[in-house]
């Protein structure tokens, strides 16, 4: 049986339309760093500089912000098929605040940020599809956004399910809570 | 509901479900369309597969039903439901989020499969798109399909459109889901 989540370097290239094969090559042979991690083990830790764009193969990851000592809030998840990095020290070049950090033994592929940026600026098609995944992504934080205004911890939790219903298959609960800005008691109590 | 418009919104419901499979899947290579997201879940294809089988099955018995034209016009006649037909359709629809079992010879898991599986399933819409036509004529009250893993049991002919429709949507949806997990996507 093939293995579950085959190839999603293939599901990316697959995402961006007219994409000239020979391009698609060059760019499918830059991401030649293979990063294996171990369940705790940090991809990114806060104060680091981020360098590269990471495409997670299998396993999950969480991204979070250190609040104060000992305490950290859940900001997204990554699992197999998500683009991940740091993303504001990826875009400024300046320490990252976040950490991401893998919550299961994971695999992925890396990419340097200057040569992803590079293959962006050249290739239309790619610059393209560089464009609507931002876009996205920023939907999806103006959507986390409005959770963390809703005072109703019930709405937040209706809200996520209607957005993304796999994730409470993937990530554990406290995780969870963590992300929708709740205790894992109240969680508990809602589910 | 009235047979016209009845017939006229499960046609309805046909021609988005042929456009989404055209639009949404058939763009995908066959590794993504074979990708599976567990090793005991279905990928695109298999979800895909299992509707042509029940096709295979439906569409002639649909057919075999529609042979005989009604004996008055039933335009306005209303649709009904028998017992077994309410809680079959009940049992099928997207609403109904818990998991049915599919039959052993109905599950098509752990094969690897081709292209033709799309283009075979656009043929059985076409024809199904056909035979929801055809049933304009027909009195959709009289029993006369049997059921598929029980043939002694037999469906109104409303109801077992109605069934055959819902349970396509279901698995349509169930592709959406593998296709939307399988989406790269920037997360930040």
């Amino acid at each position: 049986m093939p293995s579950p989540a085959a190839d999603p370097l293939l599901a990316l290239l697959s995402q961006v339309p007219d994409l000239p094969p020979a391009e698609a090559a060059a760019f499918a042979a830059c991401w030649h760093q293979q990063l294996r991690l171990r369940r705790g083990d940090f991809l990114v830790q806060p104060g680091q500089v981020e360098q590269r764009l990471c495409l997670v193969q299998q396993g999950l990851l969480r991204l979070y912000f250190p609040t104060a000592p000992g305490e950290e809030t859940c900001v997204g998840f990554g699992h197999a098929g998500s683009l991940l990095c740091a993303f504001p020290s990826f875009v400024t070049g300046q320490p990252s605040d976040y950490g991401i950090q893998a919550l299961r033994q994971t695999e992925l592929l890396a990419i340097l940020r200057t040569d992803f940026l590079a293959f962006v600026a050249r290739s239309p098609a790619l610059g393209q599809f560089w464009r609507t995944a931002l876009e996205r992504a920023l939907v999806g934080r103006m959507a986390h956004e409005i959770d963390l205004l809703l005072p109703d911890p019930a709405q937040r939790l209706a809200r996520l399910r209607q957005r993304s219903p796999h994730i409470f298959q993937l990530v554990p609960r406290k995780y969870l809570a963590s992300y929708l800005r709740m205790t894992p008691e109240t969680l508990s109590r809602l589910r | 509901m009235t047979t016209a418009h009845f017939l006229a919104a499960l046609h309805a419901t046909v021609a988005d479900l042929r456009t989404t499979v055209q639009t949404e899947f058939a763009p995908l290579s066959l590794a993504l369309l074979n990708q599976r997201l567990a090793p005991t879940s279905w990928s695109i294809l298999e979800c895909l597969a299992h509707l042509n089988a029940y096709s295979c099955y439906y569409n002639d018995a649909f057919a075999r039903a529609l042979a005989r034209p009604a004996a008055a016009p039933v335009a306005y006649m209303e649709v009904t439901y028998s017992w077994l037909g309410r809680k079959s359709i009940a049992m099928m629809h997207p609403t109904n989020l818990n998991k049915q079992k599919a039959l052993k010879r109905l599950n098509p898991l752990g094969s690897q499969l081709g292209s033709e599986v799309l283009a075979e399933f656009d043929q059985h819409q076409a024809q199904l798109l056909a035979l929801l036509a055809q049933a304009r004529q027909a009195d959709l009250n009289r029993s006369a399909v049997p059921v598929e893993f029980f043939r002694l049991l037999k469906l109104r002919l409303g109801e077992a459109l109605e069934f055959v429709v819902v349970h396509q949507q279901r698995h349509v949806q169930q592709a959406q889901r593998v296709r939307a997990a399988l989406r790269v996507e920037l997360v930040c």
